[in-house]
């Protein structure tokens, strides 16, 4: 029935480090088998956007078919100072930094042209009042796309979910930890709920 | 008893706001005002008084030079003269009460009245006052002539606006505008001395400007106290007061040159007039250049906006200030704007700023940087390949 249909792009945005790709090779290996890309505690791991085709969620004796697209982490400001913090060399973190920034110009480009959903990933641990994600929630919004806001690294001591649903009441708020594969059912289901 | 209402003869303590709407029994609005002590409290006083004799204010104002002529007449009259010369430091009252019957063509009683009332009141001053008075009147008749005639010469060989050039005078103009409006300001030994010729010139200035003309300087004098009547005469804001009268006189300066003009033969009084109205404008305000040059091409209300005492100075930087301010705002922000429409700032190498909305909107696919700070666009067609070559 949908494998027929066009498959719905899903992009998984956020910020950077909030564990987009984590959850995206969560959902890939769950439903696939295979891995979309590295994963990294490095901010700006993912560099250019990945996409998962034809992945079939089945839910409920119904198959949902999306294509994942792991997008960059989003920010306004990308400084290779920041990586030297992780061990690496000057070179590296300017080519990094200067990656990153592209995969930032990517992922913005694909918002606007290619994605029939959202999945909002954000680190359930950080303050989610910040000037990119409201602009990014903005303009998804404005383009009345699906989107569903995970809370992502609940398995951390310091999560805050509330936090997160306060923030954006507007929206479904899912708690989760792609790391540690918690709540991935709920995950699924909203999936399929929403851009099935 | 500092105010009394002229009309009805209710008398107001120092100070008192009452009158400050009109006298609470008759409505009248013309106060006279006798110090219940020396010449001291004047100054603060005059405000108030103003309303009463709101010729005061104008009246002392006016009357320091110009003035005198009409009131001297009054003065010369009536029992002025005794005012005058015992006016220590009440020269104003004596000024105010000279003013008065200028004013009102009716209100020769009153003006005697108000005339009694400062003789009585200034048998409290102290001999000072007088010695004072008189030195000073002997001074002030001079400037006084020599005003006259600085004046006559400027009515009638320039316009209006060369006067401002001319002010040489501007000393006596100084001296007219202090003792005018601002004379509440002065020092209390300067605003006797200063006054006190008026008060005195009543006598020899009565001679030289003619008795005749006091008809046409009092009416002058009159509107202008009246005007400055109108004004609600807070007694207590004297300092604010100064600052009003200052600011209706500006357009007197150029209603007068055509009086002037028109009858010469007056010059000696509407020079002097003129010369104690005008003054205020130019003098406090701006100086000569800048009202020279004002004076010839501004509009006479821009001139008495302009030349608000305070107020000018205040004004005009008002309006400089805030063109100053919108330029490097409006800089500020174009720049800013321009800046927002660059989707990539590079801020140092490995350091960038990014605009997400102007990333969001551009149509190009994907951006690659180069160290030079060059993009390039590839085409879509790159993007599954590349997935697929992932995998």
């Amino acid at each position: 029935m949908f494998s027929d249909a066009e498959p719905r792009r899903i992009g998984i945005y956020g910020p950077p480090n909030a564990g987009k790709t984590t959850l995206a090779n969560r959902i890939a290996r769950d439903w696939t088998g295979d891995a979309i890309g590295p994963e990294s505690h490095v901010p700006h791991e993912t560099r250019r956007a990945r996409r998962k085709e034809n992945v079939e969620i089945e839910r409920n004796g119904r198959k949902v078919t999306i294509d994942i697209v792991d997008t960059p982490g989003v920010t306004t400001k990308v400084d290779y100072k920041e990586f030297l913090e992780h061990d690496m060399e000057k070179d590296d973190a300017v080519r990094r930094s200067r990656e990153a920034t592209e995969g930032v110009a990517e992922a913005m480009h694909w918002l606007r042209e290619d994605v029939d959903g959202v999945v909002y990933v954000l680190d359930s641990t950080e303050d989610p009042f910040t000037q990119v994600n409201t602009m990014l929630i903005g303009i998804i919004e404005s383009q009345d796309l699906p989107v569903l806001i995970f809370a992502n690294k609940t398995d951390l001591e310091d999560a805050n979910v509330q936090r997160i649903s306060n923030a954006f009441p507007q929206h479904e708020t899912v708690p989760l930890s792609a790391l540690e594969g918690n709540n991935m059912d709920e995950v699924y289901d909203k999936i399929a709920e929403y851009f099935g | 008893m500092p105010h009394q209402c002229t009309n009805c003869g209710r008398v107001f303590a120092d100070g008192s706001k009452e009158m400050l709407s009109g006298c609470p029994n008759c409505g009248g609005n013309k106060f006279q005002f006798s110090p219940s002590k020396g010449g001291r409290d004047d100054a603060a006083e005059t405000t108030g008084r103003r309303e009463a004799s709101s010729s005061d204010a104008t009246a002392s104002s006016d009357t320091t030079t110009s003035h005198t002529t009409g009131a001297s007449d009054a003065t010369t009259s009536d029992s002025a003269p005794r005012s005058p010369d015992s006016t220590p430091s009440s020269g104003q009252t004596a000024d105010a009460t000279d003013a008065e019957p200028a004013d009102e063509t009716s209100g020769s009683n009153t003006w005697r009245r108000a005339a009694s009332r400062a003789a009585d009141a200034e048998s409290d001053p102290d001999a000072d006052g007088e010695t004072r008075t008189r030195s000073d009147r002997a001074d002030g008749v001079d400037a006084a002539r020599r005003r006259g005639q600085s004046l006559r010469e400027w009515a009638n060989s320039r316009g209006f606006a060369s006067e401002v050039e001319d002010a040489k005078d501007e000393t006596t103009l100084r001296e007219n505008r202090r003792q005018t409006g601002d004379a509440q300001r002065l020092p209390p030994e300067r605003r006797s001395s200063t006054e006190a010729p008026d008060s005195s010139q009543p006598s020899d200035p009565v001679d030289s400007a003619g008795a005749s003309d006091a008809g046409d300087p009092s009416r002058p004098v009159d509107e202008t106290s009246f005007s400055t009547a109108s004004e609600p005469p807070t007694a207590s804001k004297s300092s604010t007061d100064p600052e009003d009268r200052p600011a209706e006189r500006p357009s007197e300066p150029a209603e007068r040159p055509s009086e002037q003009t028109e009858r010469p033969s007056d010059s000696t009084e509407t020079p002097d007039s003129s010369t104690g109205r005008a003054a205020p404008d130019e003098d406090g305000t701006e100086d000569d250049a800048q009202a020279s040059a004002r004076s010839d091409v501004v509009s006479p209300d821009e001139i008495r906006a302009a030349s608000e005492e305070t107020p000018p100075t205040d004004a005009n930087g008002r309006v400089i200030e805030p063109q100053s301010d919108d330029r490097p705002n409006l800089d500020e922000l174009r720049e800013e704007l321009n800046e927002q429409f660059e989707s990539i700032k590079i801020v140092a190498p490995g350091e960038y700023e990014l605009n997400l909305m102007e990333l969001y909107d551009r149509p190009e696919y994907i951006i690659s940087l180069r160290e030079d700070g060059r993009y390039v666009i590839e085409v879509p067609d790159t993007w599954g390949p590349r997935d697929d070559d992932d995998r």
